[in-house]
């Protein structure tokens, strides 16, 4: 019977992983020991029966459309504010082709950062409600969302439960806000979903409430960390969510000392 | 988008259908876009690759809890004893019905690492960087997988 570590080594040999050093020891092993030269037959078996019996999965046309179209608004309307349109067409079209692998990667980072805090937000909330999922965790629960939440960031954001008060928690997300993850909590208002992003206190105040295409968003600070809310409920709502979250979140804090 | 086709394929292999496969390249391909500029240049296939195996994982613990429900300690899962030496002859003939519906029973620790080698083609250390195991884990996962392949296959009684 062949020992665990040559098994692993025999897997090593089949799939190209030894040197020419390592190789040449493996074949001297495999020539005195029956047991290991039959693991390896097998092996190679079972490899060339998948390369002839397995085809690798082609994405669906439909969904490379669907991913083409995802691609494309992110970049073309920023880009027809300075370019003649027929530029952001070039860009879709590069995307949508899937020409180019780490090259279209890297060229479309600029248009990505740069934007205005507020229209980035409000942008991720958009497209958090557009997927049909505007969580990656879902739970009403702030012991689920608040660990959920430790385990990706230093410092957790404060995840309160504003059930009673109408605001029950829905779950968390990760959005990428200017190169850095960020957390953000998902509050559920009636029929209407609050995005509440956390991210480290800027050095320049930031506005108190604003109101941006027809998005609510109300922003303030708890320590060094700015709160971020976004939402399509009427802004008097909004900050009366602001509000009960502050005075449960300083209630909390105080709760724990 | 690049490797479309890799993160399709992986995807399907995790989710074990193509309409779970589509809604998850889908979600994983809004993540990657958003995070874009926390691609920092390098290997984009596996950036996409390590972006869909994250997405396919909190999709199935959301959709299909059941699909990734694994009651036993994988890791220290041995080989039953007694258990007849798999034949090479038996593996030879399987065809691909056989081999999908294998592949599909294996815990999804060992399907991911063989899909990620064999499907996409990924070194080990590429496999590492993805699933966020040691070397020695992604070819230990390999060889239980394979181990379980060939046992599922080359069955003598299966015939």
């Amino acid at each position: 019977m062949s020992t665990g570590n040559e098994i692993l080594l025999t897997q090593a040999a089949i799939d190209g992983e030894l040197d020419a050093a390592g190789m040449l020891d493996f074949e001297n092993r495999l020539a005195g020991n029956a047991s290991l030269a039959a693991e390896y037959g097998r092996l190679k078996t079972l490899r060339e029966v998948m390369r002839r019996e397995l085809v690798k999965p082609v994405a669906p046309q439909a969904l490379r459309e669907r991913v083409a179209t995802m691609a494309a608004p992110s970049i073309a309307p920023r880009v027809a504010r300075v370019a003649p349109p027929w530029q952001a067409m070039a860009a879709s079209a590069i995307l949508a082709a899937g020409l180019g692998g780490a090259s279209t990667w890297v060229a479309l980072q600029p248009t990505i950062q740069g934007n205005n805090l507020a229209d980035t937000l409000i942008a991720d909330h958009k497209r958090g409600l557009l997927s049909g999922q505007p969580f990656d965790v879902a739970s009403s629960d702030r012991h689920t969302v608040k660990p959920w939440f430790a385990t990706r960031f230093a410092l957790a954001p404060k995840v309160v439960d504003l059930a009673p008060q109408g605001f029950p928690l829905a779950g968390g997300r990760i959005d990428v806000i200017a190169g850095a993850p960020a957390p953000v909590l998902i509050y559920r208002h009636n029929e209407h979903f609050i995005s509440l992003t956390a991210l480290p206190a800027q050095t320049a105040s930031a506005p108190q409430a604003l109101v941006i295409e027809g998005y609510s968003v109300q922003v303030w600070r708890d320590g060094g960390t700015d709160y971020w809310a976004i939402s399509d409920i009427d802004p008097v709502e909004l900050s009366k969510f602001r509000q009960l979250f502050e005075a449960a979140a300083k209630a909390g804090s105080e709760k724990n000392g | 988008m690049p490797h479309l086709d890799d993160a399709y394929a992986l995807a399907h292999w995790l989710a074990g259908n193509s309409a779970d496969a589509e809604d998850i390249v889908q979600e994983a391909c809004l993540r990657a876009l958003r995070g874009l500029d926390r691609y920092a240049g390098g290997n984009a296939r596996a950036w996409l690759l390590t972006i869909t195996r994250n997405t396919a994982f909190t999709w199935l613990a959301r959709n299909r809890p059941k699909a990734l429900a694994v009651t036993e300690d994988i890791e220290a899962l041995a080989p039953a004893d007694g258990a007849p030496t798999p034949e090479v002859a038996l593996i030879e003939k399987a065809d691909a019905a056989a081999i999908e519906f294998a592949i599909g029973a294996l815990p999804p620790p060992f399907k991911e690492t063989l899909v990620l080698r064999d499907i996409n083609g990924l070194s080990y250390h590429e496999i590492a960087d993805i699933i966020g195991v040691p070397l020695g884990t992604v070819m230990s996962r390999l060889a239980r997988a394979r181990g379980l392949l060939m046992a599922d296959l080359g069955r003598p009684e299966a015939k």
